[in-house]
């Protein structure tokens, strides 16, 4: 599980905080010029499906985190 | 969410009466009544949908990273210093600041405090009276401290590295995506 993590953690590395603000941003200044309500609601679908994977991704690898054995 | 959804709420009933088109229904609110109109039902969807959705966003930009990072994040993107140090000051003094009004009123409360009406806005004035002088006193004790460690009007910042390939990507496909939504509703409702 641990290795698996890791893997994943190597293709799709975490978002690093200067993207995240530079896409909040963007998604803030969308929200405000769009005139649609359909749209300024597909953004709020969107944002809160990445906060809830982002909830799941730090859950997932707490559980995946285990102490090292100690040695024998 | 509660809060967020309380205001959206707010803010679309606010705008539900503006003039414009038909006349949808009349609502009526106690002795009042509020008449819904076209444009007022769309303005006000409209306006109920930003406050969600901006708080969704910020929700999702902020979700999974340290206050810390998010502020060297606003320092690389040219928010003004001043700003960026008095936010982080507040976030790292707030937390105290409420421990400490929640003590004073847990101290009133174990003094009798808040048994009545009238009692309950004098202990809540008092107790407002009382964290406003110890946040005062603690501001100035802290800029002491802080002059004392070489403070020149200015935290040290901190030199982040270049953005890697991946998370230029990551940029890349969620400017695309957001702009393929917004071009996509352009002219919807």
């Amino acid at each position: 599980m641990r290795e698996g993590s890791t893997i994943r953690a190597r293709i799709f590395p975490p978002m690093d905080a200067r993207v995240r603000l530079l896409l909040g941003c963007a998604a803030l200044g969308a929200v405000a010029v769009s005139g649609s309500a359909i749209v300024v609601l597909s953004i709020a679908t969107f944002a809160t499906i990445a906060s809830l994977a982002a909830g799941l991704s730090v859950g997932s690898s707490l559980v995946a985190w285990r102490c090292p054995e100690p040695s024998r | 969410m509660a809060l967020p959804g309380a205001l959206a709420v707010a803010a679309a009933v606010a705008r539900l009466s503006w003039p414009g088109g038909q006349v949808l229904a009349v609502l009526p609110v106690g002795p009042w009544a509020i008449t819904v109109t076209e444009a007022g039902l769309r303005a006000g969807t409209l306006a109920g949908a930003r406050v969600l959705a901006m708080v969704a966003v910020v929700l999702a930009s902020t979700a999974g990273v340290s206050a810390a990072s998010l502020l060297g994040a606003a320092r690389w993107l040219h928010v003004p210093a001043t700003l960026v140090e008095l936010a982080s000051l507040m976030y790292r003094y707030l937390f105290l600041l409420r421990e400490e009004a929640q003590a004073i009123v847990r101290a009133q409360s174990m003094r009798l405090g808040y048994a009545g009406g009238m009692q309950s806005v004098r202990c809540a004035a008092a107790a407002g009276a009382l964290a406003f002088l110890r946040a005062y006193e603690r501001g100035v004790r802290i800029h002491h401290a802080m002059l004392l460690r070489g403070y020149q009007g200015e935290l040290p910042e901190e030199r982040l590295p270049r953005l890697e390939r991946q998370q230029l990507a990551y940029l890349a496909i969620g400017l695309v995506l957001l702009a393929g939504v917004v071009r996509a509703g352009s002219g919807a409702y």
